[in-house]
Formats: C-alpha cells, structure tokens, sequence
C-alpha cells in the first residue's frame, strides 16, 4: 500500500470511530455518550470553554482560509 | 399542529382526542396543559424538524453562501472565517454554561472522546512529519480538492457556523 493509502486508510479508521461512538451514545448505549453532551460537559468549565472555541476557530480558519 | 394530517401535534386538554385506537392510548397517559402524540413516522418528524427551523439558520446559510465565494488563501476568506470566529469566541468566552443533569456524561464517556480526538491528532502528526505533501497528506490536504469547489465550501461554513451556534447556545 501506498503511504497516501495508510494515511487515507488511517483518517477513516479514527473518522469511521467517532462516527460510530457518535451513534452509539445517541442510541443511548452505556458508556457511549454523543460528543454534544462530552462537549456541553467541558464548556462548564472556563478553561475547558477556551481550548473548544479555540479549537473551533482553528478548524474553521484551517480547513476554510488557510 | 403541524403540518395538514400530521399526528404528530399538541392538543388543548378540553379538546376532544380523535378517534382513533393509537391516538386514545398515547393522549391517556399524557398530562397538562398540551399533549405531544409521538408515534409518528419518521417522514413526520422530518417535517417538525423543519418547523423548527429559525431565522438564525437562514442567517447561516446566507452567510455560507456569501463566504464560500471566496477561495482559501486570500484575504476575504480569513475574514469571512475571522469575523464570526471571534464574535461568537467573545459571545461564549464570557457568559456561563447551562447546567447538565448530573450523571449526565461520565468520566468514561469522556475519556473515550479523549482517546479518539488524540488518536486523530496523533494520526495527523504521523501525516505531518511523514512529508505533508501530496503523497502523505494530512486531513486538510486530502480534503483540499473538495474545498475548492464552492458547493463543499457552502457546505463547510453551514456546518462550522452551526457548530458555532450550538456552541454559543449552550
């Protein structure tokens, strides 16, 4: 395999991961949780506010204008 | 109501509940001032969903529309990111969080969020230091060629403004 294909193969791999984790807290299944609720439970927290909204920004600016 | 024929819809306790076996059983154990009949297909509940659909979604698409115009890597399309980024940064920075119930997330739930974010930062660092060209691309250079078509931009601001939006309305 090509290393464009293990590195293609390993985004899917996380991407398909968190899809599924995703799914399985929405369906309410213990210890799954949707990433809202594990992100709504970090922004209680000032610091944990800061780090997500930089972290927004960052993604917005990286995949849209940079 | 909503909708014409819709069972999906909310009924005045003095109201008389329709005729029909399904509706009788849902109303009877519903209580209050209104009652929500759920038992709906799932067609139904696409069109509540877009009842629900407000003027600050219009406002995100229309600015989707106008910021994807412009290409990456110019200066209108680091303000059309930067001007909604920082406003809505000092929105949420500032202002405290509705209160989850508790039990709501646990430590494990979290730590798998964890785990799977790192893994993906983990994988990207391997992509970066691998070469960070075409052939050992990091995720923004494999989706680069989707990025350069405006539909896929739209598409992007639309879910990074309403990912912001969810942010701001916790």
């Amino acid at each position: 395999m090509t290393p464009y294909g293990v590195i293609a193969t390993g985004f899917t791999v996380v991407l398909s991961a968190m899809l599924a984790t995703q799914l399985l807290g929405m369906a309410d299944r213990r210890p799954f949780r949707p990433l809202g609720a594990v992100v709504h439970n970090v922004l209680r927290h000032r610091a944990g506010r800061w780090v997500v909204l930089v972290l927004w920004l960052w993604v917005g600016f990286h995949f849209l204008a940079r | 109501m909503i909708g014409i024929g819709s069972r999906w819809r909310t009924t005045p306790p003095d109201e008389p509940v329709p005729d029909e076996p399904e509706a009788r059983e849902t109303s009877s154990r519903a209580a209050g001032c209104s009652r929500l009949i759920t038992t709906v297909p799932v067609w139904q509940k696409v069109v509540a969903l877009r009842a629900r659909v407000d003027r600050w979604d219009a406002a995100i698409v229309g600015y989707a529309l106008i910021a994807a115009v412009f290409e990456p890597l110019t200066v209108p399309a680091a303000v059309a990111v930067l001007m909604p980024g920082v406003l809505l940064l000092a929105l949420r920075a500032t202002r405290p969080v509705r209160p989850l119930p508790s039990g709501a997330v646990s430590p494990e739930a979290v730590a798998l969020w964890l785990a799977l974010v790192a893994a993906g930062a983990a994988w990207w660092l391997v992509a970066f230091l691998w070469g960070n060209d075409p052939q050992h691309p990091t995720l923004s250079l494999l989706l680069d060629p989707v990025l350069q078509t405006y539909p896929a931009r739209v598409l992007g601001y639309a879910v990074w403004l309403a990912a912001g939006r969810w942010l701001v309305t916790r």
